[in-house]
């Protein structure tokens, strides 16, 4: 029993960062369509970005956090007002998009190794000693992580519910069309989720960074899909379904590991690959809408 | 020409071989049953492990290696079960991926697919051996020597590769071929004449895969080991610009993009003078392929070598891509 809770306390706190990149990366991909495998490599480069503040330059390191955060933003928007929003104005499919998301993140990817070198890197905000609540026992580092975590979800939670943009942005993010006819400027709300949800992307970077202990150019291999499957089984542009996913993937990987230590990522592959293929509109949609919009998608090769 | 190089050229020759034959079972995947296999290297991987089990014999307790089952089989029969294994995958496979979903999903999912089977390998080293891989698969011919073998094993795999040619040609021309490409247009449109779309598509998305498993049963042999390392997620992404620089849905466009992407950028960028460290020259050729692809979807989606507009008695040219390809050209 003291495994379960245990595994359930690990649950949370894998939750809690891949809250934040999940949520990210569904605003992107609800708001603009635009599946972009490249957000994990926008996480690894933050991450770095991070390192090099700290150890390279010494800054401060709850200020790289945020730098690095904001460095999320400017490569995220760059991507898509550089790259992915012109082939999407020129009516590239699905395929086309993909593809070009998967180069990008294999240039970011092999750029980072470049100017970092294949080694490995750890991050040192300089924290140690453990904080016990309950039967949970947690190092002081995981409870930062965490709180960081849950207050970043708080002020996007009060953002998103209780101002007027963050309501353009939930619409933007749930039907683009939709918001668009009942008068939201579409295009600054895109602009916005961009520089939003590459913050997210930053900020997770970093934490998952810190998280793991030691990273590498090749660190987004670990999360790409844990971050896909999250949002996925929240629905696409749902923030708080988001956030459920995150919940679900961290238990179900935790709980996985205490039966099946090395492959514990094969229970959130395995979500994933059922909710791609039985229910692409997330766990809690019908199933049908999204059918009915493949069938359009399908009519178009690229 | 000193024998290093000539050996050198023909293993250049016998990769581009196996990489041409790759590149057309993706493109039969891709181009005519309208699925994009995101995790095509699974399928290599099947048959190159296939060969490898069915040749190195029974796995050895204590033995440097271990594999869950192990035998030894005379030619060229580890490659016919090689592309048994790739077929039976891609029909696994294809029974839960195709259908009426968005494309991106379909990819994606295949994606996945091919890292968690690639995840599973690599931490369970009871099964193939894990990230050490299987190693020491005896040649196909023991006594020859190193040019001569090369010489041999070479042409094998072009004698491959004109077969396999023939049989992706008929496929193409045939009105079955036709059906498909219109399949791959308008579904519905096709489905409204009576053609069964998701079990055709399905029959060649199986031929796809016993191809690509070929591909990998010629190149394990020919290389004797294969690890993980070999078939991570992005060699898939290799044979996809292959196939969009040289052209979707054409044959001898397939083979010029795989000509380009091989020997000029793979090969190319390793004799750029300047670079000494291997991991930088790694690193650029998968810089430069991203880019290459950016550049073709954005400046020439069709490819080098776009597929053949199709003349009908009517003597109106229909294109099978030429509606949506037409929004992407200015």
């Amino acid at each position: 029993m003291n495994t379960i809770v245990e595994a359930c306390g690990f649950g949370l706190f894998d939750a809690a960062i891949l809250a934040l990149a999940a949520v990210g990366f569904t605003l992107q991909f609800g708001a603009s369509n635009v599946f972009n495998l490249a957000y994990v490599a926008v996480m690894t480069a933050c991450a770095f970005i991070a390192y090099w503040l700290t150890a390279t330059v010494g800054l401060d390191p709850w200020l790289a956090l945020i730098v690095a955060g904001f460095a999320g933003s400017v490569l995220s928007s760059a991507m898509y007002f550089g790259l992915y929003g012109p082939f999407v104005r020129r009516g590239a499919g699905p395929f086309v998009v993909v593809m070009v998301s998967l180069s990008l993140l294999l240039i970011l990817t092999y750029v980072l190794e470049i100017l970092f070198g294949a080694g490995y890197f750890s991050l040192n905000f300089g924290l140690s000693g453990r904080v016990a609540i309950g039967a949970l026992v947690w190092s002081q580092l995981e409870v930062v992580i965490m709180c960081v975590g849950a207050s970043c979800v708080l002020l996007l939670h009060l953002f998103l519910r209780y101002t007027r943009v963050g309501k353009m942005v939930r619409a933007t993010a749930g039907d683009a069309d939709l918001a668009r006819n009942c008068g939201v400027d579409t295009r600054k709300v895109m602009m916005l989720v961009w520089l939003l949800s590459g913050f997210l992307c930053g900020i997770s970077g970093v934490l998952y960074a810190l998280d793991t202990t030691v990273f590498s150019f090749d660190s987004s291999g670990d999360f790409l899909l844990l971050v896909f499957a999250a949002a996925a089984l929240g629905g696409v542009g749902e923030v708080y379904g988001a956030l459920l996913g995150a919940l679900c993937i961290g238990l179900a990987t935790e709980l996985t590991a205490i039966v099946l230590p090395g492959l514990k990522e094969v229970a959130a592959f395995g979500l994933l690959l059922v909710v791609l293929l039985v229910r692409p509109g997330g766990l809690l949609s019908t199933g049908r809408a999204v059918e009915e919009e493949a069938q359009e998608a399908g009519a178009a090769t690229w | 020409m000193s024998g290093a190089w000539v050996f050198y050229g023909l293993t250049l020759l016998t990769f581009l071989g196996v990489n041409v034959i790759a590149c057309w079972a993706l493109d039969l995947q891709f181009g005519t049953a309208g699925l994009l296999n995101f995790g095509f290297i699974l399928f290599q991987a099947a048959g190159a492990y296939t060969v490898a089990l069915l040749s190195l014999g029974a796995p050895q307790a204590g033995g440097y290696q271990a594999y869950f089952f192990g035998t030894t089989l005379p030619w060229p029969l580890p490659w016919i079960a090689a592309m048994a294994v790739g077929g039976a995958l891609a029909f696994v496979t294809g029974i839960f991926v195709m259908g009426p979903r968005r494309r991106d999903y379909q990819a994606i999912a295949m994606l996945i697919v091919s890292i968690m089977v690639y995840t599973v390998v690599s931490n369970e080293p009871r099964l193939l051996n894990g990230t050490s891989g299987l190693s020491g698969i005896p040649q196909l011919f023991q006594k020859l020597g190193l040019v001569s073998y090369g010489w041999v094993y070479a042409g094998i795999t072009w004698a491959l590769v004109a077969l396999v040619y023939v049989l992706v040609r008929r496929i193409r021309e045939s009105p079955w071929g036709r059906l498909l490409r219109a399949a791959r247009e308008n579904r519905t449109a096709a489905e409204s004449l009576g053609f069964n779309v998701r079990k055709e598509s399905l029959i060649i998305y199986v031929i796809g895969g016993m191809l690509a498993a070929l591909s990998g049963a010629v190149l394990v042999q020919f290389l004797s080991a294969w690890a993980p390392n070999s078939w991570q997620y992005a060699e898939t992404f290799v044979y996809l610009t292959a196939i969009v620089v040289g052209g979707t849905g054409s044959t001898l466009g397939v083979v010029l993009g795989t000509l380009l992407i091989q020997t000029v950028v793979v090969e190319g960028v390793t004799f750029y003078p300047g670079f000494a460290a291997p991991d930088l020259v790694a690193s650029l050729q998968w810089i430069t392929i991203s880019v290459l692809v950016i550049v073709f979807l954005w400046w020439r989606p069709r490819g080098i070598l776009p597929e053949r507009k199709h003349r009908f008695e009517e003597g109106k040219p229909q294109t099978a891509s030429s509606a949506v390809v037409d929004r992407l050209d200015k």
